[in-house]
């Protein structure tokens, strides 16, 4: 590998090593930075310059998978299991109930003075909603700069998809509150609520931190809005936008079932070692 | 067995290969991640996040400590690690563990078929 190369990837990694968790640079910046000049000094010709950008990607990560996702103090777990659990089981709980009402009082909406009541209930139920995720959205900024003041980037980035969720829904039940007949639009929020449901059962049964029942409890409650929304779905016409929605859903749900001891077994002996 | 030592167990992949590399004396991190990478052909993946993430949650486990670096170091910025008493109780556990495994697959006949091919 020549200097020009040598020079280059040196300085790539050195960037790179801003968006390390902090903790361990804290601890270990320099040595991280030794041990990759160790290795470009060591590199033999056959490997070259992209297999070293490759090495230090995968490791970059790697690394971050572990420390932010699998390590006992990560604070995206802390975020899941502290706040995470008690937030989606509210919006979870909330969804599934308020659509069941919506369905309910959707089946008599052709019927002479109800749908006017239909109508009524379910504009009203949109400015709740929209207050609701409003005020979700708040308490998600500001974990956001809690995470940015506390040096963790990433887990702030990872806020993004969240936030994109929240958004394009209220933007929809906006439009909503001009046209009830666009409920359906609004499903896009089923997949944050199911995925938020799927990390905080998975990081808090991982941790011991609740027991198998809750962690099927939690589980339940995911499955629920989804079948609430699935039989919402063929109540009202827009069929085909929600369907690619539901194949990948239950999709993750059924895998999460067939592999629930095999990632059991493979994640918790990494936890033990943060303990 | 001890059950804080039975905590540990199984250990993970990169955990096990860290501790072996360290059983016969103090080591400093590339000279590790060149050990790992020699004794398991290349198998265990270990860059300078994942050994110092290693690192440093073994040495919240109490399995290794910081040590002084020997005499002949020239390169005065490594850091050297060893085993301590739990660490090598620990690894040796595991070897049990795995010791009794592989006994299990010989009275089944496994290696001996997976041999013949």
């Amino acid at each position: 590998m020549d200097s020009k190369w040598n020079r280059l990837i040196y300085k790539f990694y050195r960037g790179l090593l801003r968006f390390y968790p902090q903790s361990l640079r804290n601890l270990y910046g320099q040595q991280l930075l030794l041990m990759f000049e160790e290795r470009c000094q060591d590199m033999d010709s056959t490997w070259g310059p992209a297999w070293l950008f490759y090495w230090i990607l995968k490791d970059f990560f790697r690394t971050l998978i572990h420390e932010y996702l699998l390590s006992e103090t990560a604070p995206i777990f802390m975020l899941w299991t502290r706040f995470g659990a008690v937030i989606f089981m509210l919006f979870g709980g909330y969804s599934a109930v308020s659509r069941l009402v919506k369905i309910i009082y959707g089946l008599k909406r052709s019927q002479g003075s109800e749908a006017n009541l239909w109508r009524v209930f379910t504009i009203s139920t949109v400015y709740l909603d929209i207050l609701i995720y409003f005020l979700l959205a708040i308490a998600i900024l500001g974990l956001a700069v809690f995470f940015i003041r506390s040096g963790s980037w990433f887990t702030a980035v990872l806020l993004l998809p969240v936030f994109y969720g929240i958004f394009i829904h209220i933007h929809a039940l906006i439009g909503m509150s001009f046209e009830w007949r666009l409920l359906p639009f609004t499903n896009s929020w089923t997949f944050v609520i199911s995925i938020g449901i799927l990390l905080t059962g998975l990081t808090a049964y991982y941790k011991n931190f609740v027991g198998k029942k809750i962690f099927v409890a939690l589980c339940m409650v995911g499955l629920t809005t989804l079948m609430v929304d699935v039989v919402l779905i063929y109540m009202i016409w827009t069929i085909w936008f929600n369907v690619i929605e539901i194949i990948f859903i239950s999709t993750g749900w059924v895998i999460l079932g067939l592999n629930f001891h095999r990632i059991h077994s493979s994640i918790n002996p990494q936890l033990a070692q943060g303990r | 067995m001890k059950p804080e030592i039975n905590q540990q167990l199984p250990l993970t992949p990169a955990v096990f290969h860290i501790l072996l590399a360290l059983s016969d004396g103090p080591k400093h991190g590339y000279l590790i991640m060149k050990e790992v990478e020699s004794s398991t052909d290349n198998m265990i993946p270990m860059g300078p996040g994942t050994l110092y993430g290693s690192i440093k949650r073994m040495i919240e486990a109490g399995l290794i400590i910081e040590t002084t670096s020997p005499p002949t170091e020239t390169d005065q910025r490594r850091r050297y690690y060893k085993l301590n008493h739990f660490g090598r109780m620990v690894l040796e556990a595991e070897l049990n563990r795995l010791q009794k495994q592989i006994l299990i697959a010989q009275k089944k006949n496994i290696l001996g078929s997976f041999n013949r091919g």
